[in-house]
């Protein structure tokens, strides 16, 4: 009867500080029942409170669903630990940006010759500098850009997965749901998509998700009137903790199982955007209706 | 305490700190989400921990509910709990209650999940969290007053008001279903 799952005295939990010279009896007999008081302490009469007290114990644990932390939860935090750990983290490649914005500032008519020169030059020295790489290196990237597709392909179906996941299924309740997750809501979803709708495209819903690294996050998608494996998701986490990826550009990031990046990150107004479809003419859509800075790189 | 075994002590309480979750958040989105929470709070403070001492689990413990209940609208707890907190100090005694009102020894604990499942589910929050602590997060009276930062005798009693709450939906349970071993033990084992 008894299910012992949790009821080992936690190995890392001091010993007991408690007496039961100094107990009284209501109190001896629950720390009977914790294994913090002999059995011998317990008069006869006592005896079954102790076991209807173990008894009950067991029966709450039983009834209480044993469940483990999704795959994507443990690789999120796993993550954390590493990005906290030192070797893993990240700085943001910013200092030179600022000052390169104010001296281009100072030249008016040269500005847009010059903002597409400093941008080429910032993706060009980013790419080739050897400083902390974007989500702590290759593999962190693929971690990361792996869950977004697993995802979002698990979630192009109107399924079990699908409805337990995406509770808002209107833009308005995506808001709503949005204020409620991150205590404000993004730009992204307060952005027409008349443009994807047009394409076929249809506002599936909008849900809490687990994206790996700190941050809470949640997953709008949308799914095409014709092919579901073509579904659209967008991404939206809290912008925490340094990524390594500039503001200013938009990153296709590596996927395993092909060469093909599409996966897209980028940064604004305190989220950072996942974006991520079969459909490259989608992305290119979506890209435009969410804002994704025009200047792109690619995270090795 | 090195870096790497705080990691691994923290990680291998996820699924407890998971499951906890879900019990509280009944979502697991929302379960997923504290749970991350706590985590990076836990990962940030994780200095704390060793001047803290005790045990991983219940640490852990006390910042998800601290995560959690930061969430949770305070009109929602405030009130009793408030009340209980000043009204209870370390010195105070848990009620010494009746006996159960079956007999143990014929009480088939298997056939009771369900009712008993549903009873927690209604419980109050404040009875229900030390409840769950206690039964599925394996804590102590004395750790569960930690957590959750009020005197253990306020534990107990919180306790033996969900216990008594639990007792009296299986007494009528055990009644419905003409369990004849049902308050047998009333009257034989009437100390309290």
């Amino acid at each position: 009867m008894t299910d012992d799952r949790t009821f080992h005295p936690d190995p890392n939990t001091p010993p007991a500080r408690l007496d039961p010279e100094s107990m009284s009896r209501p109190e001896l007999i629950r720390a009977a029942a914790d294994g913090e008081a002999p059995m011998n302490r317990i008069e006869n009469v006592d005896r079954a409170r102790v076991e209807f007290e173990r008894s009950l114990r067991a029966a709450v644990d039983r009834v209480s669903p044993d469940a483990k932390a999704p795959a994507h939860l443990r690789a999120s935090i796993e993550r954390m630990f590493r990005e906290h750990s030192g070797a893993g983290v990240v700085t943001p490649a910013s200092g030179a940006g600022t000052r390169s914005r104010s001296f281009w500032n100072r030249s008016v008519g040269l500005l847009g010759v010059a903002a597409v020169l400093a941008l080429c030059a910032a993706v060009v020295v980013m790419s080739l500098r050897s400083g902390p790489a974007p989500f702590g290196g290759h593999q962190g990237a693929i971690r990361t850009a792996s869950f977004i597709q697993s995802e979002s392909d698990d979630c192009s179906e109107l399924n079990d997965h699908f409805n337990a996941k995406f509770r808002a299924r209107s833009r308005e309740e995506a808001q709503r749901l949005a204020q409620s997750i991150f205590e404000k809501v993004p730009d992204a979803l307060l952005r027409t998509d008349d443009a994807l709708i047009s394409m076929g495209y249809e506002f599936a819903g909008f849900g809490r998700c687990a994206v790996p690294g700190p941050g809470r996050s949640g997953h709008l998608i949308y799914h095409p009137d014709s092919n579901p494996a073509e579904a659209l998701s967008l991404f939206i986490q809290e912008d925490v903790v340094p990524i390594g990826i500039d503001q200013s550009c938009c990153y296709r990031m590596p996927l395993v199982d092909t060469t093909d990046n599409r996966v897209l990150v980028w940064r604004e107004g305190g989220f950072v955007y996942y974006l991520y479809s079969h459909n490259p003419q989608a992305i290119e859509t979506a890209r435009s209706i969410f804002h994704a800075p025009k200047h792109e790189a690619v995270i090795r | 305490m090195e870096r790497a075994e705080f990691e691994q002590l923290a990680i291998e309480q996820m699924d407890a700190v998971y499951r906890m979750a879900l019990q509280l958040a009944r979502h697991p989105d929302e379960a997923s989400d504290l749970v991350q929470e706590t985590y990076l709070r836990a990962i940030r403070a994780s200095s704390r921990f060793e001047e803290r001492g005790g045990g991983i689990r219940s640490w852990l413990f006390t910042i998800l509910h601290n995560v959690f209940y930061s969430r949770v609208d305070k009109k929602k707890r405030a009130p009793a709990l408030v009340d209980e907190f000043f009204e209870a100090d370390q010195t105070e005694r848990p009620p010494d209650e009746a006996p159960p009102a079956w007999d143990l020894a014929t009480l088939d604990w298997d056939h009771v999940d369900g009712r008993l499942k549903k009873a927690i589910d209604a419980l109050p929050e404040d009875q229900r969290e030390p409840l769950l602590l206690w039964g599925v997060g394996g804590m102590k009276y004395r750790e569960i007053a930690e957590i959750m930062n009020v005197p253990i005798g306020t534990v107990m009693s919180r306790l033996h008001r969900a216990r008594a709450t639990l007792a009296k939906e299986l007494e009528e349970f055990t009644r419905e279903i003409g369990w004849h071993g049902a308050t047998h033990a009333a009257g034989t084992q009437d100390d309290g």
